[in-house]
């Protein structure tokens, strides 16, 4: 699904590289998070892989798609195959929750049936009294919330969560919730974060980043799912 | 995009209207000259066209210096045909004219009379402009008394009449390209309200090309509506003109046919002007961030 080669990204002033030498292989169906502390790339890296930015003359292919050769034109249909939380995410602030939750069906145009997956998606969360209410009017947790849904909502192939679920509190359980069930769906979701998420289960590979660099990439089968605890690395890095 | 393209226009009406206005006049104005520059050329052409030069020669030329004459003149540019009129066709016609009772009462005889060059113009008329400056200084010459041609006052309304052409077609540029100005700066504004709109979708994958083209259709929307605008505007005028015209200067039976060209005009102007402001619009916003300050390429 990911597979990225010796990215390095320099410091426009000339201090440690921003990303240094990483090299990254993410399969299909992987559930991956990237740990590290604050400054590590993490959020550099998620932009990366979500089409956000490229890095001239690196070789990354993002869902099967090689980066470096992809047309402008060709953007918005591998883009549409990816769904994207930020950690300060954007929304139609004069909009209803449930209108920006159809963005990426609207994106796609794909406009059919689009309420319908939206309202099951959101049934029975946090989200669901609030679908009529604009976004102005949610607090901090249910903005993230709504913006790790609206990533979700679209059935991608890719899922891209930077910033990880910690700001969430209470609301956590319906996020790690509908995470699980895309990536039970076969989705590829990548999770940024300064720790491991809860997600124990769920998790096939740890990718630790510190300062720019590479410290280590745990992997372990999809089928044998690892938590915190009993994390052994199966191939460091 | 969330809602129809137009639906921007309508919630600022204001300002679409203002646009829609300022392109309207912009074609307006122009059109205007044009179709007064078109009017006094056609009514100078037409006095003209009627008008044959004469070049009377003196009493002691005779028909040899008058055949010699005619052919030298034939040849200019400007003349298609020269008549040599004899002192005795002269009579015949100042008899036609004024009667052969008050001919014999003047005691007038063919001998009395010069022989005389009728001078036929080609067509384009705006040699027979040159054609009467040659013709006035024809009596300067040897075997010329005088000459008989058409009024410079009509000569000089058809020069004017060619330059106001001309000033309508270069103020019709100079105005057109404010009216696409004023356009491009409302088609901006509302393309920079739907920036954040725009920045979300194409982040889940929304072409670039949904949004271009929305501006696209708004600039033909207001291209349309100030062409219809003015047309309208125009067609009014003119009716009135109409009307105001035998007041103004005594003609009944000039016809209004060739300036529906001119009405129209603003029609076809009018979306092609806007379509020319969407797309000016739609490659400034094409030109902007390429890379960041890291120096990698955004894509989004």
């Amino acid at each position: 699904m990911i597979s990225c080669y010796n990215l390095h990204i320099a410091h426009p002033t000339g201090e440690r590289p921003l990303l240094d030498d990483i090299s990254v292989d993410i399969s299909r169906g992987e559930f991956v998070e990237i740990i590290g502390p604050s400054g590590a790339g993490k959020s550099l890296l998620c932009s990366i892989f979500g089409l956000r930015r490229r890095v001239p003359g690196a070789k990354c292919i993002v869902v099967g798609r090689n980066t470096e050769r992809l047309a402008a034109s060709k953007i918005p249909q591998v883009r549409q195959k990816i769904g994207a939380h930020t950690q300060r995410p954007e929304f139609l602030e004069e909009r209803s929750l449930l209108q920006n939750l159809l963005l990426p069906f609207i994106a796609r145009g794909q406009v059919a049936g689009a309420l319908q997956k939206v309202q099951n998606r959101i049934a029975s969360t946090a989200l669901q009294a609030l679908a009529e209410v604009p976004m102005s009017g949610l607090s901090a947790g249910q903005r993230e919330l709504a913006s790790i849904f609206r990533a979700l909502v679209g059935e991608p192939e890719l899922v891209i969560i930077d910033g990880g679920l910690q700001g969430l509190g209470e609301l956590s359980e319906d996020a790690i919730s509908a995470l699980a069930d895309v990536s039970r769906a076969g989705a590829t979701v990548v999770l940024a974060a300064r720790e491991l998420s809860p997600c124990a289960d769920l998790r096939t590979q740890v990718i630790r980043l510190e300062s720019g660099r590479l410290i280590s990439v745990e992997r372990r089968a999809a089928a044998e799912k690892y938590g915190e605890s009993e994390s052994q690395p199966a191939e460091v890095l | 995009m969330l809602r129809p393209a137009n639906d921007a226009l309508k919630d600022k009406l204001f300002e679409s209207l203002s646009a829609t206005s300022v392109l309207a006049f912009s074609m307006l104005i122009p059109c205007l000259i044009a179709i007064f520059g078109v009017f006094f050329a056609d009514t100078a052409r037409s006095y003209l066209s009627a008008y044959r030069p004469v070049v009377y020669l003196s009493a002691e030329a005779g028909e040899p210096q008058a055949a010699a004459l005619a052919e030298e003149l034939g040849g200019w540019s400007g003349v298609a045909q020269v008549e040599v009129r004899a002192p005795s066709q002269a009579f015949d016609t100042l008899q036609e004219r004024i009667g052969e009772q008050e001919v014999s009462r003047l005691g007038v005889t063919p001998k009395m009379l010069p022989y005389s060059l009728v001078l036929v113009p080609t067509l384009p008329l705006v040699g027979h402009v040159d054609l009467i400056a040659r013709v006035e200084g024809l009596p300067a010459r040897a075997h010329i008394a005088t000459v008989d041609v058409p009024s410079a006052k009509a000569a000089r309304t058809l020069i004017a009449a060619r330059w106001l052409v001309t000033f309508g077609v270069a103020v019709l540029l100079v105005l057109l390209w404010v009216g696409i100005a004023q356009t491009r700066i409302h088609l901006m504004q509302l393309a920079d309200d739907e920036a954040q709109e725009a920045h979300l979708l194409a982040l889940f994958g929304a072409p670039g090309a949904e949004f271009r083209r929305a501006t696209l259709t708004r600039g033909l929307t207001l291209g349309l509506w100030a062409g219809l605008l003015g047309s309208i505007l125009l067609v009014l005028m003119l009716f009135i003109w109409h009307y105001a015209r035998p007041a103004i200067f005594g003609l009944e039976d000039a016809t209004l046919g060739w300036a529906w060209l001119i009405i129209v005009a603003p029609v076809l102007l009018g979306p092609a002007a806007g379509f020319l402001a969407a797309g000016l619009v739609n490659r400034k916003r094409l030109n902007r961030h390429k890379t960041d300050d890291l120096g990698l390429e955004i894509l989004l």
